[in-house]
């Protein structure tokens, strides 16, 4: 895994990547090609990952990743430092995404399937492998809602205030969302998973 | 580890802020907080443990390779053919537009070139209206998608749809906004609208443009110019 491509900010707030990106904006809003480029390779793996794992299908994901980045294309002039970069640029992958979800109405239909993750790989460990399946299966299970504030917090590492700009709600239905998604995914994974739940 | 039951879960507020400490996201006084509680509550030292194997879990990547070229592509080509469509759309070009009068002054041979142009502009608008005028001629038909003049007056704005946007969505947004579709869509997609009422247009542009903005179904909309609509 390249690293340069894996870089949520991770460990805390990124400031050296944010100061990157918000000079990747401003030089898209003055219509740098190369700029938008550069935005677009930076953020394709982590929401290509993200949007998959909420819609299921990869053409979906696209299609979502495609439109958030040319609003950032459009809007870049319209970003005003009063968030990070991540935090505006996954806020508008998470609304463009819930519409789909709620036109299609794939959220029912997402929440009835197995999660079968064609991930594997060679390099994967068979039992690192089945924990991911095992893990993704019981995410799957979760509400929307409280999936997302997972994803959001593990998987990107946005700060509780974050994920309730990105989801636009109170932050205390943030930490209302992850309590009840934590304790459902210990049933869950308890009752589905118990090998796995022991071994965490 | 599972050891305690659910119904032993640590209910105070440190507790509900773990999994920022796990992600290591919180401040310093709620990390200070946190790492009190996290002395005294065993219930909590052992969620902390499991926390942060699920969210070491959930940070293990896979070895998928997501192609980004082909989107890329598609991206640029999309903004190539808007651009083409609506040069205003243009980050830098709508950012000038968007430019105070008091700051645009602070460079007049940008000021006079835009005046003659503006200048020669109405001049072939007027040209092109009084030609078309004489002309007074009605169309004898219509198709769906057939170019409309649209009134010479009024504002106008400039508007892309979502692909999978349903007619009676879009009739209801250009309803509550008072709009109607005067042209489109051009090759790129893209529709000019006018008020319905172009009296009633008086100020009305801005909130008109913000409300489409706002909306899912709408990719993009921007005041179109205009000298760009009369021309056209």
């Amino acid at each position: 895994m390249n690293s340069e491509d894996f870089h949520f900010d991770s460990g805390g707030p990124g400031l050296a990547a944010n100061e990157l990106e918000r000079e990747l904006l401003r030089r898209i809003s003055a219509g740098d090609r190369d700029a938008f480029r550069d935005l677009y390779l930076r953020y394709h793996r982590r929401l290509a990952r993200f949007l998959t794992r909420l819609l299921h299908r990869y053409a979906d994901a696209e299609e979502i990743i495609n439109d958030t980045l040319w609003i950032v294309w459009q809007r870049a002039g319209e970003f005003r430092n009063a968030s990070r970069v991540s935090t505006w640029i996954m806020g508008i992958a998470y609304r463009r995404a819930l519409n789909m979800i709620r036109r299609a109405a794939t959220h029912e239909r997402a929440m009835m399937l197995e999660i079968a993750e064609s991930e594997g790989s060679v390099s994967d460990s068979a039992q690192a492998l089945e924990q991911r399946q095992l893990l993704a299966a019981g995410l799957a299970k979760l509400p929307l809602e409280q999936r997302l504030v997972l994803e959001f917090t593990y998987y990107m590492d946005h700060s509780c205030e974050e994920v309730a700009e990105i989801m636009e709600c109170p932050v205390n239905t943030v930490k209302t969302r992850m309590f009840n998604a934590r304790r459902k995914l210990r049933t869950i994974l308890a009752d589905s998973a118990p090998g796995l739940e022991k071994s965490l | 580890m599972n050891n305690h039951l659910q119904s032993e879960r640590c209910e105070e507020e440190a507790a509900r802020l773990l999994p920022w400490h796990v992600a290591g996201r919180l401040d310093a006084a709620d990390t200070a907080r946190v790492t009190r509680h996290l002395a005294r509550c065993t219930i909590c030292r052992e969620d902390e443990v499991h926390e942060r194997a699920i969210r070491a879990l959930m940070k293990t990547e896979s070895s998928v390779d997501y192609a980004p070229q082909p989107g890329l592509a598609r991206t640029l080509s999309r903004i190539d053919e808007l651009e083409r469509e609506s040069p205003a759309s243009t980050p830098a070009i709508a950012h000038a537009a968007a430019i105070p009068a008091h700051r645009r002054s602070a460079v007049p041979w940008l000021a006079a070139a835009a005046l003659v142009q503006a200048v020669a502009l109405g001049a072939i608008g007027t040209v092109m209206f009084h030609r078309q005028a004489g002309a007074n001629q009605e169309p004898r038909y219509a198709t769906l998608f057939a170019d409309v003049t649209p009134p010479a007056d009024g504002e106008h704005i400039r508007a892309v749809f979502a692909p999978d946007a349903t007619l009676g969505a879009l009739n209801d947004l250009l309803a509550a906004n008072a709009l109607s579709i005067v042209r489109g869509p051009s090759h790129a997609g893209v529709y000019t609208l006018a008020f319905t009422d172009p009296h009633e247009a008086n100020g009305r542009l801005d909130r008109a443009v913000a409300a489409l903005r706002a909306n899912g179904q709408v990719r993009f909309a921007e005041p179109a110019p205009h000298d760009e609509v009369a021309l056209r």
